[in-house]
């Protein structure tokens, strides 16, 4: 599938704690992709949705529809599908773009510039600081020799 | 961010992810900047003859050409934007560039004449036609395009009176008319073709090429004011280009001078042969009036001579009656050939004036046909400049144009830099926490592998192998690590397994510090009598309501644990039995790194006494030899001391003196 990345915050070590943490063993890495899937559900999903909802007409409640949580050991969110939602045949894909920080090209649609994904990063604070939790409860959980 | 792609928010990313993005960022600039090297240097070089020019003019006039072309564009586009024709200004902005390229008529003359015409008109195709119908009118008559325009301008608002002082032909009855197709018709009759036409000549490519080279400098200087305004890498990049430039700017500037002077050089040939052909001419009419000369003179004797044989041939008979007469005249005629070998001599000296004359006028039209060929390769020099410097003018528009484009995303970089720096600042001092926090971890899980592995001893496994008498027991060295390492294998899985039970870690801590034997025979006592969740309950109860009293714990713990021993045992069946896997895995992940790295340390320790054995055995030999060589040393040299005594007593007794001995 093709997709675009983004990334809330670049933090110092992250990749080698991520390596450190693979010695733990799979059963780690598992719970560690769960409790991730579990802090995307309860901060980061909202605030996407409830940013999308922000934008005008049907679009919002299209977008809030294709914005799900997705299985890494990092917390994440995927926007958008390819899916067809409109019945004009636009995905939310193509609505995504439009409705942020692009222009509308081609379209005729009365598309805003809303910038509703940067206004969603409110959740960084307290997402952050459940991850740190999370690492730190497996980190006693499965001790290393 | 692209189309119709799923967008992906990571909660966090290595800020070595972000060095990279900023790096690759870096680099597409700095290969914007090389590409654009390799692209300006050969263009530039190529350019020849234009740049000549531009290296003078392009630093001042390039600068506020760029300046006066942007507000004639911005004007012109006003215009059409007002007249709701904005959707026309790139087509329009096209064919005057069109026009520039193929009449040499400035743009910055052809955009307000085009926005004369168009405020006149209000239509893009007609202002068009009106503009070329200028341009040929204004090649025709002479007069400034601005002029033509403004008369024409006029003309079509319903002002015709500055049609008459156009001296365009337009006769005072049509002019009267106000018939404006048919006052355009006449003009076009009178005039089509004018502007192409002057176009073509050597005059028109000069000023087409002039326009190419002013069009270079404003180009260069529309990329100048875009790239100053970076103050960054890039304008360092784009002054060291200039720089590198200089020496090809140079160059081009001194064959301009080296065509000037050939075209000087020309020039002062073609005098020099006009003025040679005036003096062949003249010379040529002085050798026709030379002949003409030679022949008057020649025509009176031929006459003499016809009257002197008619005389003769008379007199024949009474010659020799008349010879006294004949004498005489005899006599005249020796007076008469003095003369015609002067005249012979004359003509011979005009005939070869005449020849002289004739090799000069082949010289003269010998180089009269090399000039011809070297004017002939004029045009093609012109033209290949001429297309040189479009190229170089459309890349360094190409250039202004990216420049632009780059500096915008720069100053996105710029922003999302800054608003990952805000971002960072926030979540940094999270991330020290909880790696603090990891490496206080580790730091327990490195205290409880110094305590599984405290029971592992080298020394005691080399004690091992005697008894007390220092008697063998039959115990290797190696059976006794393996011995050690199979205790401290056993003790890790015993306390993994209280562990698994809910053991606290400060219960598995307190255990853990009695050491392999002690420790791992009481874990398993608590879990063979089942006790680890009820002397857990315990050990945390106490520990908190003994916290400040620093009660024994032991005892304590000890028979609440006999006391619930019982009632756990069944429990403790089942979860060994769910667990027993898990078990089996974490006792091999224990016992692996701890039995490689003992392994590994007894390789290196038997290694290191085998050296010291070696070398202990080396050094002995060593000092046996040593040892020899000393005494051989000293044999001889009492050997040595022994001969010269010798020799002393000799001498003494051969002398009769004795003389005390000197080493006594």
């Amino acid at each position: 599938m093709a997709q675009v990345k983004q990334f809330d915050a670049y933090i110092e070590g992250l990749n080698p704690l991520l390596r450190d943490l693979r010695q733990l063993g799979k059963e780690a890495a598992k719970e560690l992709r769960q409790s991730s899937r579990v802090i995307a559900d309860r901060h980061m999903v909202p605030a996407f949705q409830n940013a999308a909802r922000s934008v005008g007409g049907d679009w919002g409640d299209l977008l809030a529809a294709d914005i799900r949580s997705g299985l890494d050991r990092l917390p994440k969110v995927s926007i958008g599908k390819q899916k067809k939602v409109t019945s004009g045949g636009a995905s939310s894909n193509m609505l995504r773009y439009p409705t942020d920080t692009g222009n509308a090209r081609q379209s005729y649609a009365p598309f805003e510039q809303t910038n509703w994904i940067a206004k969603a990063r409110t959740y960084q604070k307290p997402a952050l600081e459940e991850w740190g939790q999370a690492v730190d409860r497996l980190v006693r959980k499965w001790p290393v020799m | 961010m692209a189309v119709g792609k799923t967008l992906t928010v990571y909660l966090a990313a290595d800020l070595k992810k972000f060095n990279t993005g900023m790096a690759q960022a870096q680099g597409g600039l700095k290969g914007f900047s090389n590409s654009l090297k390799n692209m300006l240097g050969p263009a530039m070089i190529g350019a020849g003859l234009a740049l000549g020019a531009l290296a003078t003019k392009m630093a001042v006039d390039g600068v506020k050409a760029a300046m006066d072309d942007e507000a004639a564009v911005r004007k012109l586009a006003t215009t059409m934007e007002n007249l709701g024709l904005a959707h026309d200004t790139k087509k329009v902005e096209a064919y005057i560039y069109q026009l520039e390229r193929s009449l040499g008529v400035a743009d910055t003359e052809l955009r307000p004449a085009y926005d004369r015409l168009v405020r006149a008109l209000g239509d893009t195709e007609k202002a068009q036609d009106a503009l070329s119908l200028s341009l040929d009118v204004s090649t025709g008559s002479g007069k400034s395009l601005e002029a033509v325009t403004d008369a024409l301008g006029k003309a079509y608002e319903g002002n015709i009176a500055g049609l008459s002082r156009l001296g365009a032909g337009i006769d005072a009855a049509t002019i009267r008319t106000g018939d404006m197709d048919e006052i355009t018709r006449v003009l076009s009759d009178t005039f089509a073709g004018q502007a192409a036409a002057s176009a073509d000549t050597l005059e028109g490519r000069i000023r087409v090429l002039k326009t190419g080279t002013d069009n270079l400098a404003e180009a260069f200087g529309k990329g100048l004011l875009t790239g100053v305004k970076e103050a960054t890498e890039g304008t360092g990049d784009l002054v060291k280009s200039m720089e590198k430039l200089e020496p090809a700017l140079e160059d081009a500037g001194e064959a301009v001078a080296d065509l000037v002077a050939l075209v000087a050089k020309l020039y002062d040939g073609f005098m020099f042969l006009s003025d040679l052909e005036d003096t062949l001419t003249t010379q040529t009419g002085l050798l026709g009036d030379a002949y003409g000369f030679l022949t008057n003179t020649l025509n009176p004797l031929a006459g003499v001579f016809d009257a002197l044989d008619m005389v003769m041939g008379n007199t024949t008979d009474s010659a020799y009656r008349a010879s006294p007469a004949m004498e005489s005249l005899g006599n005249a005629a020796a007076y008469a050939v003095g003369p015609l070998v002067d005249m012979a001599v004359v003509t011979n000296s005009l005939a070869d004036s005449a020849y002289d004359s004739g090799i000069a006028a082949l010289k003269q039209a010998d180089y009269i046909a090399r000039l011809t060929k070297i004017l002939g390769h004029a045009p093609g020099v012109i033209t290949t400049t001429t297309t040189e410097t479009t190229t170089l003018t459309t890349a360094t528009r190409n250039y202004g144009t990216t420049v632009e484009e780059v500096s915008k995303k720069q100053q996105k970089l710029i922003d999302l830099n800054a608003k990952v720096a805000d971002s960072y600042s926030t979540t940094a001092d999270k991330l020290n926490t909880r790696m603090e926090k990891l490496n206080e971890n580790l730091g327990i899980l490195g205290s409880m592998q110094d305590k599984l592995t405290a029971g592992l001893d080298l020394a005691a496994a080399f004690e091992g192998q005697f008894d007390e008498a220092g008697e063998a027991t039959g115990v290797s060295l190696l059976e006794g690590f393996n011995k050690q390492i199979d205790q401290a294998n056993y003790f890790g899985q015993v306390l993994n397994a209280i562990k698994a039970q809910g053991a606290d870690q400060s219960l598995i801590d307190q255990i853990a510090s009695l050491g392999p034997v002690t420790g791992a025979a009481l874990a398993q006592q608590m879990i063979d009598d089942g006790l680890v969740t009820t002397l857990n309950d315990k050990w945390m109860t106490v520990q908190e309501t003994t916290k400040g009293l620093a009660m024994g714990l032991v005892p304590e713990f000890v028979s609440a644990g006999i006391e619930s021993g019982a009632a756990a045992i069944d429990g403790l069946a089942t979860q060994l039995a769910k667990e027993g896997a898990r078990l089996t895995k974490l006792g091999k992940r224990m016992a692996k790194p701890v039995g490689s790295a003992f392994k590994s340390q007894l390789a290196k320790d038997i290694a290191e006494a085998i050296a010291n054995v070696e070398a202990a055995g080396s050094a002995a030999r060593a000092s046996a030899i040593a040892k020899a060589e000393a005494r051989e040393a000293v044999v001889t040299q009492q050997q040595v001391a022994l001969a010269i005594g010798n020799i002393i007593r000799q001498s003494d007794a051969r002398n009769g003196a004795p003389i005390p001995a000197v080493l006594s």
